[in-house]
């Protein structure tokens, strides 16, 4: 009785195990295979093409980034003629708060003049990505004087942050501790990110900011940002004045700017002011703010988003996704509804995708081996700049058939001879 | 003979040793067998922070049936709100209180709140990306829209720089509760921190629609083609009207 229950326990233990374990531990060989490259490389069916409704690899559907022409002037373009990229994650808007009453301002007809229009915080405005601003702070209230010029460096669109910045400001916040480090000589830098969901107190996703002033001595809040989420934009702020009196331009090597005043009370000069969209008490140039791209050369990063005609198919173009690859009914309202109601297609490929690899070991045998001879090591030279004995050939007349032929040619001379005058 | 039975009761007890350890091994074997299967890596195709328009689109591409349907989509907002959709390179006068528009599977489209109670002046533009489809009986579609209700407390959390998604789903019918709803207000769930509303919304019905609220607005008030997401004009119905009760 106890051997029976014994090898019944066995029994199961062995079927759980052949259940658990996968096919392969119990010695059955399947034949590997997979589709052959070419396929592997189409996205699916019906892509690929070429044919009638498929879209081409490379075709504006198709592409979600690279370089777009400039169709039309982006907000805030005119850094990079000719490749502006495309959508609204182009520009982030930049929320500035924190003292207000103050204004920013930025350059806008060149490098070091803070010509733009003064922006009165809280105040927004769009900058293009990928590039970094030198920016003028004045007006700070209870601080009388004082001028600053932080730089604001805006980080190239990710994946990651473009459904963000293509909704929400970025917000830039000069409080009133990061003004009283500014002014007692430190410098402070502000990292403004997008947390990632493990690091974000509520589902609601809200940007945070990491100061350089509130972190660890020797802890970098540019790294410590990045690796809590993604960097949408970093604030230096330090107490550098670039505008001393006779030499402050001239440290950027920028031309002087012609000093002038407006009278405020001409009415001329009123109704100007006012009739500018731009200007909310300002007296500075419209336009998009000048920056230097972080890039270099290298191309600027471009929206992933997909935006209808531009870097996706125009909407109402008769594509759709059938798996034949024969184009689809247009769409509303060029046409009506597909008259095709019912598709379907089953899929019956066994798919079996092993486990990465972990481990590595590669043996490599050639056959036939190789077999070379061996190097050179001892060269005997010898050379003779005289001809050598040879009976017949050589540089040299032989002896013996040049003496017959003398004896030839004496025994002919003697026998042709008329007289005894020969002799 | 004692012997042999000795021998006999070591053997008997040699086999409930051997029995003990075989059903140990089984049990390890099958915990083991569901923890791995807790703790397998799961990559969703679909993720709520995936950029808007990427989700639309591949389900055009990987459906054929949701190519060229207009779906209606009724957007509530707060008492006294004035919804408008995209027209061109701006925003048409729109409708107060809800607004029931024809949508495409794919496109983002840009709205514009305005009028926000107790708060004149605060303008939002939220988006609408519609990521699959209902099927309603055939000529009823406009009773059986998709609603997205803009509430009060998200319009202002969003005016307050944060940045909401909301995933509207058809709840599975084998997960709904069995509870009357009384029309008026949308039930929701919130989803934890660290948790994907999408792929939440995945576990509990089918994805329909993904609403993002943040508060970011057109610069100098012109919004273009890009902040638009250079979508298509939505189709705006007018109410149809209410079935008489038979």
């Amino acid at each position: 009785m106890k051997t029976f229950l014994s090898t019944q326990s066995l029994s199961c233990l062995l079927t759980a195990v052949a259940l658990l374990l996968p096919d392969t531990s119990l010695g059955q060989h399947k034949a590997y295979n997979l589709p052959p490259a070419q396929r592997l490389m189409e996205p699916g069916p019906g892509v690929g093409g070429p044919g009638p409704g498929v879209l081409m690899y490379g075709s504006p559907g198709r592409s979600s980034g690279g370089i777009q022409p400039a169709m039309s002037q982006g907000p805030g373009g005119g850094r990079m003629a000719g490749f502006v990229p495309q959508g609204a994650g182009a520009t982030s808007q930049l929320a500035f708060l924190g003292v207000e009453g103050g204004e920013v301002t930025w350059d806008v007809g060149g490098q070091g003049l803070f010509d733009g229009d003064p922006l009165v915080m809280p105040g927004r405005q769009n900058f293009l990505q990928g590039a970094i601003y030198r920016l003028k702070l004045t007006n700070l209230p209870d601080r009388e004087g004082v001028e600053l010029y932080p730089t604001l460096e805006i980080a190239p669109v990710t994946p990651r942050t473009d459904a963000f910045l293509a909704h929400a400001p970025i917000p830039i916040q000069f409080s009133d501790e990061d003004l009283d480090q500014v002014l007692s000589g430190n410098f402070v830098t502000k990292v403004i990110y997008l947390p990632d969901p493990e690091f974000q107190d509520l589902a609601l996703a809200g940007v945070e900011t990491l100061v350089s002033t509130r972190l660890d001595p020797g802890v970098d809040p540019i790294a410590e940002a990045d690796r809590r989420g993604s960097i949408m934009a970093i604030l230096r702020i330090g107490n550098l004045d670039l505008q001393l009196p006779g030499q402050g331009l001239a440290m950027q090597g920028a031309v002087s700017q012609v000093q002038h005043e407006q009278d405020l009370s001409d009415p001329a000069v009123q109704q100007g002011m006012a009739g500018s969209e731009y200007s909310e008490g300002g007296y500075g140039m419209p336009g998009p703010p000048q920056g230097m791209p972080t890039s270099a050369f290298a191309p600027q990063a471009v929206p992933p988003h997909l935006v209808s005609g531009m870097n996706t198919p125009q909407w109402g173009m008769p594509h759709v996704g059938t798996p034949v690859g024969l184009p689809g009914p247009p769409h509303i309202p060029l046409g009506h509804e597909a008259g095709w109601t019912s598709h379907t297609m089953k899929n019956h490929t066994r798919v079996r995708m092993p486990p990465p690899v972990h481990k590595m070991k590669i043996d490599v045998r050639q056959r036939p081996g190789m077999n070379y001879p061996r190097p050179v090591n001892h060269v005997n030279i010898v050379e003779t700049n005289r001809a050598g004995f040879r009976a017949k050939g050589g540089t040299l007349a032989p002896a013996l058939p040049t003496m017959m032929k003398k004896l030839g040619a004496c025994f002919k001379s003697n026998k042709d001879c008329p007289d005894e005058s020969c002799d | 003979m004692l012997d042999t039975q000795r021998i006999k009761k070591l053997a008997i007890v040699r086999m409930h040793v051997v029995d003990k350890l075989q059903m140990a091994v089984l049990v390890s074997l099958v915990y083991s067998a569901s923890v791995f299967a807790q703790d397998m890596p799961v990559h969703w195709l679909h993720v709520g922070a995936m950029p808007p328009g990427a989700i639309g689109h591949q389900r055009v591409m990987r459906d054929g049936r949701l190519s060229g349907y207009c779906q209606p989509v009724e957007i509530r907002v707060s008492e006294g709100g004035r919804i408008a959709p995209a027209a061109g390179s701006n925003f048409s006068e729109g409708q107060r209180n809800n607004l029931l528009v024809g949508l495409h599977i794919g496109p983002v489209y840009r709205f514009c709140v305005t009028e926000i109670p107790d708060h004149p002046g605060l303008e939002l533009f939220p988006t609408v990306e519609l990521v699959d489809r209902l099927y309603p009986p055939a000529d009823q579609k406009l009773r059986f829209p998709i609603p997205i209700e803009l509430t009060r407390e998200e319009l202002l959390l969003a005016a307050n720089g944060r940045f909401i998604t909301r995933v509207i789903y058809l709840e599975d019918p084998q997960l709904a509760p069995a509870i009357a709803q009384d029309g008026e207000g949308q039930p929701w769930l919130e989803a934890r921190p660290g948790e994907d509303p999408l792929v939440m919304a995945d576990h509990l019905g089918r994805p329909m629609a993904i609403l993002r609220l943040g508060g970011r607005v057109p610069q100098n008030n012109q919004a273009d083609a890009a902040f638009l997401y250079g979508a298509p004009s939505g189709i705006v119905y007018e109410r149809p009207p209410s079935p008489q009760p038979k």
